[in-house]
């Protein structure tokens, strides 16, 4: 499955990514708040790699996505 | 989407103004009428004696949050215009109306859906392309027993690849899914997976942008599709259930892994931990009168 985004080799990477968008959208409003951060990682035990998806609101942070090739079909 | 596939969808759109049909949604209400769901999500009051809110709404202009509930029993439209004010809001919370505590949440704010209108009625608007999905942290909602019966209302946008819309597992395992949709046929399935070892499918023809309500009931030894009230077959459920109280998941609205994210509306899921087959026809017929379709 295609997507656009982008991709990190370990977790490290990816929730530092994460972090600047949080930071950048001030998000946790509140401690408290449902919404505790603005994206999240998701990581492909198939391709091992860790992945963002693109969205428009991450250019300013992440700058421009990639697109790129995981396997996330499971078997039902 | 393009207005012109609203107007053939529903044709009770003139174009930018929705024309009104009286209300079905006065007390008493549909949990009134047919109690005891284990889990209860819907932009209508489906409860006279819930007091709490329909959904907790992010602005995404600056973060901050509002619960809006009802008013007469609708969704309170304007508090949630007022809210957002031209900008666009996004679902964190989905209450549980049932009383049992089930709310949908996701803290990540890309992945919570946006929330629209289709037919005159507030709904909820997962995208594939952003994951967007709610969960429920609160574990149990189908009876340990295996047997259930889910009602609900989808429009899907896209019927590529699996899409789905409801589930709930036990680790791998998957008790209930809707619109698991494979491949390009435009095919649609519903399973009914109730052990380690089976999966028990029952297809139905779905076109995008099309709605559908669906009413999956498992029995002790079968599941009954129906949608839009007609039914859709059944399937022998095979298998005995193996899952147990102490280790069942939560329930997944919109997608469980990114693979299978839903691409479409939902404005009402009800579950109930029991074989509902003698209420069925009066619940969906409430559904379908208020839904208008």
């Amino acid at each position: 499955m295609v997507f656009r985004g982008y991709t990190y080799t370990n977790a490290t990477d990816a929730q530092a990514a994460v972090q600047q968008c949080d930071i950048y959208y001030g998000i946790p409003k509140s401690p408290d708040d449902v919404t505790q951060h603005w994206t999240a990682y998701e990581y492909s035990q198939n391709d091992n790699i860790y992945f963002i998806l693109f969205d428009e609101s991450l250019l300013p942070v992440l700058g421009e996505p990639i697109e790129f090739d995981v396997n996330l079909e499971e078997e039902i | 989407m393009p207005s012109k596939i609203f107007r053939k969808i529903f044709p009770g759109w003139n174009g930018g103004t929705y024309i009104d049909r009286a209300s079905v949604n006065v007390p008493p209400l549909l949990l009134d009428l047919y109690p005891g769901a284990s889990a209860a999500y819907s932009t209508r009051k489906l409860d006279q004696n819930y007091t709490g809110y329909a959904l907790q709404v992010r602005r995404v202009s600056d973060n901050a949050t509002l619960d809006i509930g009802f008013v007469n029993n609708e969704f309170d439209s304007i508090a949630f215009q007022t809210f957002i004010s031209g900008t666009t809001g996004r679902v964190s919370i989905w209450y549980d109306q049932s009383g049992n505590g089930r709310n949908l949440t996701n803290g990540t704010a890309l992945e919570q859906p946006k929330l629209t209108i289709v037919n005159n009625k507030y709904a909820l608007a997962f995208e594939s392309s952003n994951g967007t999905r709610l969960i429920s942290g609160v574990t149990n909602a189908i009876a340990t027993n295996g047997i259930y019966s889910t009602f609900g209302v989808g429009l899907i946008f896209n019927t590529t690849g699996n899409k789905i819309l409801f589930h709930q597992d036990q680790g791998s395992v998957r008790i209930g899914q809707w619109f698991k949709v494979t491949g390009a046929s435009n095919n649609s399935v519903v399973f009914s997976n109730n052990d380690t070892t089976n999966a028990n499918d029952i297809s139905f023809n779905s076109s995008p942008y099309s709605m559908n309500m669906l009413s999956l009931i498992r029995k002790t030894s079968s599941a009954e599709l129906w949608v839009n009230g007609f039914t859709n077959g059944s399937t022998p459920a095979s298998g005995t259930p193996s899952y147990s109280a102490g280790n069942m998941g939560g329930i997944y609205v919109g997608r469980r892994t990114l693979g299978e994210a839903y691409d479409g509306l939902s404005p009402e899921l009800i579950l109930y931990p029991a074989d509902m087959t003698t209420d069925r026809l009066a619940i969906e017929t409430n559904i379908r009168n208020y839904y208008g379709f």
